[in-house]
């Protein structure tokens, strides 16, 4: 039964298949070349329903990076775009990330989606004690729903206190991505 | 004389039965599921009146004021009630049920408090209830009516899974969608140390010459890149399905070929739970699980019509620097050049794309929602799913698109990121609205950049508008029964045969190839729309190939695909 079940499950288009495994992924990015770095980085920043996993924008290693920091950065770029690269470049590249993260997090003029983008990539990217840091303007920021997601973030990395230090001062109803990150923080 | 035994021994056992002592107890839950706890001994139904949450299989097996609520409507061994609606509930709480229904139930501080087979639910102001019924607070899951014309639907009314029902099919029918939707249905399924949504589809869906048309599970063929090809089968289910559930069907090349014979159809009432209580899951199951369950008609021929409703959840502001609404819609360039390429999309596949209307939403939606919506924690009580419960305010038989700002996948964060649509079902549930899988989630974030004014043809590389019309236009596809042609690995096919495929070999790279068919991501191959552009390795220019290519998708549909979509019933005259 479980094994008709199982497979009943994974006969849905999307959820991953039981598959031999593969070699590691360090292998893998010295296995590829910089045009296939490039044609892999632009087929995953097109994906429409279903995003690149973490681990697949590690594959193509740091070199990704001179595809993804300039689409991040550019500002004539789509958004869409440019969020699916901070993705990408959290992931392949942390330590560039780390530098561009919090500074597109922070800035009221970028489009919201690469803001939203930012803030995860600033969780993932930075060590705990400097995303906080860098986070908090964003937490106190003036978009209520951008607030939400920075607090889902901190309450993930290290940043409880400052969750229910601006919870508290939240005077609306709060929308459950509070709900969420007060969960996680044990409250 | 065999029968006299028999009949000898029976009675024997009912002799025996009746002289045994009768269980002590302190609580119900000392007692059999199905038994009363009263002056300290458990007792079968009908020793007593019941009390407010007593066991019963009639309205006389309950107190005054009491009615009984059957396992038929989800209650195991029955449940002694009141109806919120029509009568007092002075002895318990009015709990309102996640399907729409408002009971009166019992209070409790602990699971000890209830019934063998209930649970103190406390998102339900603490009261005993089916495990199906305990839904987290706030979370709706409506039970709607088609806005097809009655002719077309059939009602099979309240029904419990393993329930084997018919259904009429007159002769010229184009389609049939069997709607499940959840009475009292629990969320999720524990298998093999994870969890997966508690899908509902029929189990078995028999055609009048007594044929099998589906089976679930379906057994679909293996492909030889190492995933699945579903072009062999009659009926094609994607699962992702729980609460709500629609199966449709033709969905595949054979079932477009062979039609759907008219006569009697039967099918099994059916979830993933109903599956696991046969054994082989880890939280064993239930067969308990009820729904509402209804078919859809459509007759032929295919339709042609279309009517989408967009509803703006996110906030952004248009390219004059004002807040994007409803009423500016339908003078804003962007909006129009969106609605403009949706439409000449959908014309080349024949289907003319007949109202657009834009919504506002409530300044609530759009604080809960607007902001970022996760696409995998897409469970019915989940922001996505609650979220399309919004077109409930606007029933018809329509498309409903929501605009967000942001879609993320993976909840943990630990992996994946953004995306830019995400629909609720395939195929989603057609002609209802408000239910947890009527719409689709669409990002808005590109809608105003780029130039102002677009000009000429398509472009999706500069022009934000063409861009989000092309995501709306591909999740309203999986809405009318699409799957992607090919998957991100080559290794996953739509069940058509008239779509152009791009298998993992010979389409990927050469330093892939030897990867086609392993599992771990980071090791996948990739089939890129560059690679699948040929005439051996196409599909890259169809709207539902895996991913938008700003200098290969054309937004392509092929006859079935076109031919699928005009037969479902959201797909009007």
């Amino acid at each position: 039964m479980t094994a008709l079940l199982i497979a009943a499950l994974l006969g849905a288009p999307r959820p991953p298949r039981a598959r031999p495994a593969a070699p590691p992924a360090d292998q893998q990015q010295a296995q590829l070349s910089d045009d296939e770095v490039r044609e892999k980085a632009q087929a995953y920043l097109g994906a429409i329903d279903r995003s690149a996993t973490a681990a697949q924008w590690k594959a193509l290693g740091p070199r990704a990076a001179q595809v993804l920091e300039p689409i991040a950065s550019d500002p004539q770029a789509l958004p869409s775009k440019r969020a699916m690269a901070v993705d990408g470049l959290a992931a392949a590249a942390p330590d560039r990330a780390a530098a561009l993260a919090g500074k597109l997090a922070r800035d009221e003029k970028q489009p919201l989606v690469v803001r939203v983008a930012a803030v995860h990539a600033a969780g993932e990217a930075l060590p705990p004690q400097s995303a906080v840091e860098e986070l908090k303007p964003v937490l106190q920021g003036r978009h209520a729903g951008l607030r939400g997601v920075a607090a889902e973030v901190l309450s993930r990395h290290g940043g409880c206190s400052a969750v229910r230090e601006q919870a508290a001062r939240e005077k609306a109803a709060r929308p459950a991505a509070w709900q969420r990150a007060l969960s996680r923080c044990g409250d | 004389m065999q029968a006299v035994t028999r009949i000898a021994a029976l009675a024997a056992l009912a002799l025996m039965a009746g002289c045994s002592s009768p269980t002590p107890c302190n609580t119900v839950r000392d007692c059999a599921a199905g038994e009363r706890c009263a002056n300290k001994q458990c007792q079968s139904i009908g020793s007593s009146p019941g009390a407010l949450g007593d066991s019963c299989n009639t309205d006389q097996d309950c107190g005054a004021g009491l009615g009984c609520n059957p396992l038929a409507i989800g209650f195991p061994q029955g449940y002694c009630t009141a109806n919120c609606a029509t009568a007092s509930c002075t002895a318990g709480v009015c709990t309102a049920l996640s399907s729409g229904s408002s009971v009166c139930t019992v209070s409790c501080a602990a699971d000890a408090d209830c019934r063998q087979g209930y649970v103190c639910c406390p998102t339900a102001s603490n009261t005993c209830l089916p495990p199906g019924a305990c839904t987290p607070a706030a979370c709706t899951r409506p039970v709607a009516a088609s806005a097809l014309p009655s002719a077309q639907v059939v009602s099979l009314g309240t029904r419990k899974v393993g329930d084997a029902v018919t259904f009429d099919v007159p002769p010229s029918t184009g389609s049939i969608t069997i709607l499940h939707q959840a009475r009292i249905a629990g969320l999720q399924i524990a298998a093999n140390g994870q969890t997966f949504d508690n899908s509902a589809v029929p189990q078995s869906l028999i055609k009048p010459d007594g044929t099998e048309a589906y089976h679930d599970p379906s057994g679909v063929a293996s492909s030889a890149d190492g995933g699945t090809d579903p072009s062999g089968l009659f009926a094609m289910f994607g699962g992702g399905q729980p609460s709500t559930a629609a199966f449709t069907i033709p969905n595949t090349t054979a079932s477009l070929n062979a039609g759907l014979p008219a006569g009697t159809w039967k099918f099994v009432v059916n979830d993933y739970a109903n599956e696991c209580a046969g054994g082989g899951c880890d939280d064993g199951g239930t067969n308990a699980d009820t729904y509402d369950v209804s078919v859809l008609l459509r007759p032929l021929p295919a339709g042609n019509n279309l009517d989408v409703n967009f509803y703006i959840v996110g906030t952004v502001n248009d390219n004059s620097g004002q807040p994007f609404t409803a009423a500016s819609a339908a003078n804003d360039p962007s909006a129009k050049r969106m609605v403009q390429t949706f439409t000449s999309i959908y014309n080349a596949a024949s289907i003319h794309v007949r109202t657009v209307t834009f919504y506002d939403v409530s300044g609530a939606a759009q604080a809960e929602f607007g902001t970022n919506v996760s696409a995998d924690a897409s469970g019915p009580c989940d922001l996505l799913d609650q979220m399309f419960t919004l077109s409930g305010a606007h029933p018809a038989n329509t498309i409903n698109l929501f605009l967000v700002q942001s879609i993320r996948q993976s909840a943990s964060g630990t992996q994946g990121g953004t995306v830019v649509g995400v629909d609720g079902s395939i195929p989603g549930p057609t002609t209802l609205s408000g239910t947890v899988h009527s719409g689709a989630a669409v990002s808005l974030a590109d809608l105003f950049a780029g130039p102002a004014f677009c000009q000429a043809g398509m472009d999706l590389g500069s022009c934000g508008a063409d861009r989000v019309a092309y995501i709306a236009a591909h999740e309203t596809g999986h809405f009318l029964g699409m799957f992607h042609t090919t998957e991100m690995e080559g290794a996953d096919f739509d069940p058509l045969t008239d779509t152009p495929r791009c298998p993992c070999i010979p389409c990927a790279s050469a330093s892939d190839q030897p990867k086609c068919g392993t599992s771990q991501a980071t090791g996948q191959a990739l089939v890129t729309a560059q690679r699948c552009a040929t005439t051996s390795c196409g599909g890259g220019d169809n709207l539902m190939f895996w991913l938008l290519d700003d200098a290969v998708s054309l937004g392509k549909l092929s006859a079935m695909q076109s031919q699928v979509m005009r037969l479902n019933p959201a797909v009007q005259p």
